[in-house]
């Protein structure tokens, strides 16, 4: 404080409120007033539907909040998580209202994939191999097996070797495995006194089956015709070319024989 | 009466032909149309294996080269007789 005389008037300065050099005007005091005023006039929030754009006024269990674009607000609604109707568009229409869960039975599998382990695929139970991605109807049809009969006339009086009797080509398609069977169908008469010893032979593309000779085998009796049968079996990959497919006979011991009429019958069974 | 021509090979294939017109004359030209096969000589007839005895037999080469012997058959006996067993025999 300076030094004080006589006669001095003293003359004291009252500051204005606020930090050193920030003053606090009437104008800035008014809105100030009016912020606080706006503050307390806002709605004490207790509950959801006191918020102003929230209609939730009843709700009841199970209920969430939904948003209703029509009114622009929050409502109750069906909690999250339910499918509102699962039917069987066909037959009787049986009809799952909010289903909760979809499950399968057999015939249907539900498939995780490991990088989204919260989406369920389903798919049939494909029987089987192969790569196909479509289902089988119950009523489609396989390709029909094809049949060919070859047929072959008597061929006279045989004492030694083997006779071919019919041969035949088949085609079989590209890459469609086949059963292919083969079955001589013929009589067979002997030629001479006492037994008359012989075998059949038939062969699929290459491959042999011969019935059993001597004794244990086929025999034919003087001037007797006698059905005979033999037959062949394969599974086959079809290439697109023909396959050889042929009977024979040969005389085994004892009695001369006569080969008499006959055929091959032939059935191509594709594997689909 | 039925005859049958009798062709077989060196390898044992056997090739046969049946016919009502078949005769020791006939049958050179028809192997050798049919089959090709040619040389043929007239052999003397030999019993086979079977027991029966060829009515004419020959040796020749066929269309492949390899040594052939063709035989003439006449028609198989009758059939034998079976018992009757009604007859009580």
């Amino acid at each position: 404080m300076s030094t004080i005389f006589d006669n001095d008037i003293l003359i004291h300065h009252i500051g204005t409120p606020g930090l050193p050099g920030d003053g606090f005007t009437a104008p800035e005091a008014a809105t100030l007033r009016n912020d606080v005023d706006t503050l307390l006039s806002r709605p004490i929030i207790t509950e959801l539907d006191a918020i102003p754009d929230v209609d939730a006024a009843s709700p009841v269990d199970g209920d969430t909040l939904v948003f209703d674009g029509a009114t622009q607000t929050w409502r109750p609604g069906a909690a999250g998580g339910t499918i509102s109707q699962v039917r069987q568009s066909w037959g009787a229409n049986p009809t799952v209202v909010d289903a909760t869960a979809i499950r399968t039975l057999p015939g249907l599998s539900v498939i995780i994939n490991g990088p989204e382990p919260t989406v369920a695929y389903l798919q049939p139970s494909f029987g089987g191999t192969g790569s196909a991605t479509n289902v089988a109807r119950s009523d489609h049809s396989h390709t029909t097996p094809s049949m060919f009969r070859p047929e072959f006339g008597p061929t006279g009086y045989m004492s030694g070797g083997s006779r071919v009797l019919a041969t035949t080509n088949v085609a079989l398609a590209n890459g469609v495995a086949y059963r292919v069977d083969a079955a001589l169908k013929m009589q067979v008469r002997g030629g001479d006194p006492g037994p008359c010893y012989y075998t059949q032979t038939v062969e699929i593309d290459g491959n042999a089956r011969t019935s059993p000779g001597g004794t244990a085998g086929k025999w034919a009796v003087q001037g007797v015709p006698r059905d005979s049968d033999w037959s062949h079996s394969r599974i086959i990959t079809g290439t697109g070319g023909t396959i050889p497919i042929s009977a024979s006979i040969a005389y085994h011991s004892g009695g001369g024989i006569y080969p008499d009429f006959g055929e091959i019958v032939i059935t191509l069974t594709p594997n689909k | 009466m039925t005859m049958s021509i009798e062709v077989l090979t060196a390898d044992e294939e056997s090739i046969g032909y049946p016919g009502i017109n078949l005769t020791k004359e006939s049958t050179p030209i028809v192997v050798q149309a049919l089959l090709g096969v040619t040389g043929l000589v007239e052999q003397s007839p030999r019993a086979q294996g079977t027991g029966r005895m060829p009515v004419a037999e020959w040796s020749g080469t066929g269309a492949q080269m390899q040594p052939v012997t063709v035989f003439l058959w006449s028609e198989a006996p009758a059939p034998p007789e079976f018992p009757n067993p009604e007859d009580g025999e």
